[in-house]
């Protein structure tokens, strides 16, 4: 026994650091970002992370390669650096536009079969050049790949989007061959002052609202700026990428994309703002959600039962009495919630489900509960899926600690 | 290396099947059809487990009319058709371990190692199994109990790690493809079902007389595991597990357990222990076969040769997946099934000659 112990302990090394590279001889891939070179390779972008000195803090490098694919361009990349590059601690991928027309399982594939790849790494689609994302970080040393991947991550708990992890976006895919992903965008200084000026209540929201990193990066802008007179450009949440046969086929808004977020059943604190001539000013937060997905057959047709519980906190009020609301007042509130809740997700059906896109998943639903209705219906789901009926149920519960 | 015959548990035996099972779970490959995954699975392994039911009762048949031990039973017949029976049932072991050792060397240089040559895996293995199977049954039927412990404790951990990845739009009707597909997996179970071979050349090794226990333990833990497995996988990956190579794996990388990260490194480990106890105990099944027809022979000399061929076929499969495939199909796999592990021990049992003589140990 004691000799297979042994035995069985060299063995173990199989599992150990066989292709040996030291860590000196690796780089280290904090974010990544593809986009379409004007030839038509691939086009990649690798953040790596230095360690830092005692002297001097880390200086991060960011690299380009070209490649017909993505295993070409990481071997440049090698070559250039002299160095093996390494995804196990890669936290961001974001895909950039020039991308969003093709064909984007090639390019998923790699990452699916390497296993030093995490499956939950933040993927984001980006409006314009992806690389933009990483190179920001030559502007802001602090807005590493890694705080814009926990932006993406604070963005969903925040309500503004749904799930972004490279597992959720392969598993969505081979089930029922869509997905969606969140599209950022970086808008330049003169962008975000004329969009401010111009922009409504809802715009405003989403921008303060994209994210707490977004707040921080914004706040190390105006020191910035003070300083250099340059305001570097600010990370937004636009909306959403809609994916089929993994190619973007459609967008949805920013209001579509809080619409997804309410109808995936993960924790989110989602603050909103609610106003209305009678009742004033109110901002809610939203602490609790579940949703429940239910087909039913009525008749000839299907009717896809959506139930969502929202259990909210009211933060702050200006209901100009200067009073504390009273149990009307909190009946008002709730009717304007479930309203602009039914809005969102209104806007998110219109924009998936209504064009024959399936990110829910819907039609799994209706092969668990309705086998042989989906077996006729699987051949021409896309264009079955919009005759689906929808029936939305949102019930808003307030909490009544200010009523007064 | 193995000097004299020690006897084994029945429970150590019923944890080195147990093991030797669950390698199968792990090495699912879409394109080689060994087994289903899905909910159709699910109605597959309990249609399975009637099959295999009825199959045991050859080998049943045969302890109660001549005794637990399949060789000394063939051997009252007449030793040429003991040193037949032994050369079949060889070559099955030897087909399992080398079919083993493609399959360790093939997850390992596809999926972890990509960039890696494949004899760097199984030629360490190779020379490992070979001591190990040299060693004797009772040095690796030992090592089986805390090994399928540690499996155990890694479903579970799985279990939890996985519980909030579950998507429950992904499980559906296990009849939605029908009979003919749950039939088909069932079928295709059955015929890959090796441990038959180990149960029978192994069991006389318990000193007990009924095989009851051992093949109700075995088959139900093992039966249990693998639903649960299946629940877990499609639960997780939903369609996507049927199409991927190793899905366990691809579970297994999803889970996240604190501050250990996710599961596959544990996955690769488990891998590694269940891969060498599963082919250590063919190569020894292999070793006591040659044994019958060499008595002269010794043990470690049997399992050097059984493993190197195992290696050689490994590299050969490596270098030619679409030729080495086919022997792994389900009817080379399954005749030997049928042939060796049911019909064998069945037709002995009829046989007059093969009778336990009263009075006779």
């Amino acid at each position: 026994m004691k000799k297979l112990i042994a035995v069985l302990l060299l063995i173990l090394n199989l599992t150990g650091c066989m292709p040996n590279a030291k860590l000196g001889d690796r780089d280290m891939v904090e974010g990544m970002a593809i986009d379409k070179s004007p030839n038509g390779t691939y086009k990649i972008t690798l953040q790596i992370s230095q360690p830092e000195e005692e002297e001097k803090p880390a200086q991060p490098v960011i690299l380009q390669q070209e490649g017909r694919s993505v295993t070409e361009a990481m071997a440049e990349s090698s070559l250039a650096q002299g160095r093996q590059m390494f995804l196990g601690n890669c936290t961001l991928l974001a895909i950039g536009e020039g991308l969003a027309g093709e064909d984007l399982r090639y390019l998923l594939n790699f990452f699916d079969t390497n296993h030093r790849v995490s499956p939950n790494m933040t993927v984001l689609l980006t409006k314009g050049e992806a690389s933009e994302l990483l190179w920001l970080r030559k502007e802001i040393p602090t807005l590493s790949a890694e705080h814009v991947a926990e932006s993406a991550q604070a963005g969903r708990k925040g309500g503004w989007m749904g799930y972004s992890r490279l597992s959720d976006l392969t598993l969505d895919l081979k089930n029922q061959n869509c997905a969606l992903l969140p599209i950022v965008t970086l808008e330049k200084p003169e962008e975000v002052s004329s969009q401010e000026e111009g922009a409504g209540e809802e715009n405003s929201s989403q921008s303060s609202g994209s994210s707490s990193q977004d707040s921080g990066s914004s706040s190390q802008s105006s020191s910035q700026a003070s300083e250099e007179e340059k305001v570097p450009p600010k990370l937004h949440y636009i909306g959403m990428g809609i994916l089929q046969d993994a190619q973007v086929k459609a967008v949805g808004d920013a209001s579509a994309s809080k619409g997804w977020a309410w109808l995936t059943n993960s924790k989110q604190d989602r603050q909103m703002h609610l106003e209305d001539q009678t009742l004033g000013k109110v901002s809610v937060l939203a602490y609790s959600h579940k949703v429940k997905l239910i087909p039913e057959q009525k008749g000839d047709l299907i009717v896809l039962k959506i139930q969502l519980k929202v259990r909210s906190n009211l933060v702050e009020w200006d209901l100009g009495s200067g009073e504390k609301p009273d149990k009307a007042d909190l009946e008002t509130i709730k009717l304007l919630e479930t309203r602009q809740i039914e809005e969102e997700i209104g806007a998110f059906i219109n924009a998936t489900l209504r064009k024959g896109y399936d990110p829910l998943g819907v039609g799994l639903l209706i092969r668990q509960k309705f086998p042989e209705l989906y077996r006729a219906w699987e051949p021409n789901w896309g264009k079955n899926l919009p005759e689906i009926g929808y029936d939305l149920q949102v019930s808003c519960e307030l909490d009544q600690d200010y009523i007064q | 290396m193995e000097t004299k015959q020690r006897n084994i548990s029945g429970f150590q035996l019923g944890a080195l099947l147990f093991i030797s099972r669950y390698f199968s779970y792990m090495t699912y490959l879409p394109q080689n059809r060994t087994t289903l995954t899905g909910p159709t699975a699910l109605m597959s392994v309990l249609v399975a487990v009637a099959i295999l039911t009825v199959a045991f009762q050859g080998y049943r048949i045969m302890c109660k009319r001549c005794g637990p031990d399949l060789f000394q039973a063939a051997h009252r017949v007449s030793p040429a058709f003991e040193k037949l029976v032994a050369a079949l049932l060889g070559i099955y072991a030897l087909l399992i371990s080398a079919s083993s050792m493609a399959q360790f060397d093939f997850f390992m240089s596809s999926t972890i190692y990509q960039n890696i040559r494949s004899w760097i895996f199984v030629i360490p293995l190779g020379a490992a199994v070979a001591y190990a199977a040299a060693l004797g049954l009772e040095s690796f039927a030992r090592m089986a109990v805390p090994a399928a412990f540690l499996v155990l404790v890694t479903v579970l951990l799985l279990t939890g790690a996985l519980a909030r990845e579950v998507q429950p739009a992904y499980f559906y009707s296990p009849f939605y493809d029908g009979w003919g597909e749950i039939w088909e997996g069932a079928i295709m179970l059955v015929a890959h079902m090796a441990e038959f071979l180990p149960l029978i050349l192994l069991f006389p090794r318990t000193g007990t007389q009924s095989p009851n226990k051992v093949f109700t333990g075995w088959l139900g833990c093992s039966m249990v595991v693998r639903e649960w497995m299946i629940l877990l996988v499609i639960a997780t990956l939903g369609d996507y597990a049927a199409l991927r190579d190793f899905p366990l794996y691809g579970a297994a990388s999803l889970a996240e357990v604190g501050p250990f990260g996710d599961l596959d490194t544990a996955h690769i480990v488990i891998w590694v222990i269940v891969g060498f106890l599963r082919i250590s105990v063919y190569l020894y099944c292999g070793g006591i076969c040659l044994r019958r027809i060499f008595p002269k022979g010794k043990l470690g000399l049997f399992s050097s040769l059984l493993a190197a061929a195992s290696v050689g076929f490994s590299l050969w499969a490596f270098a030619y997946p679409q030729l080495s495939g086919g022997v792994d199909s389900t009817k080379i796999a399954g005749g030997f099934f049928l042939g060796g592990t049911v019909l064998l021990p069945f037709i002995i049992a009829m046989l007059p000659k093969a009778r336990q003589k009263e009075g006779a140990v």
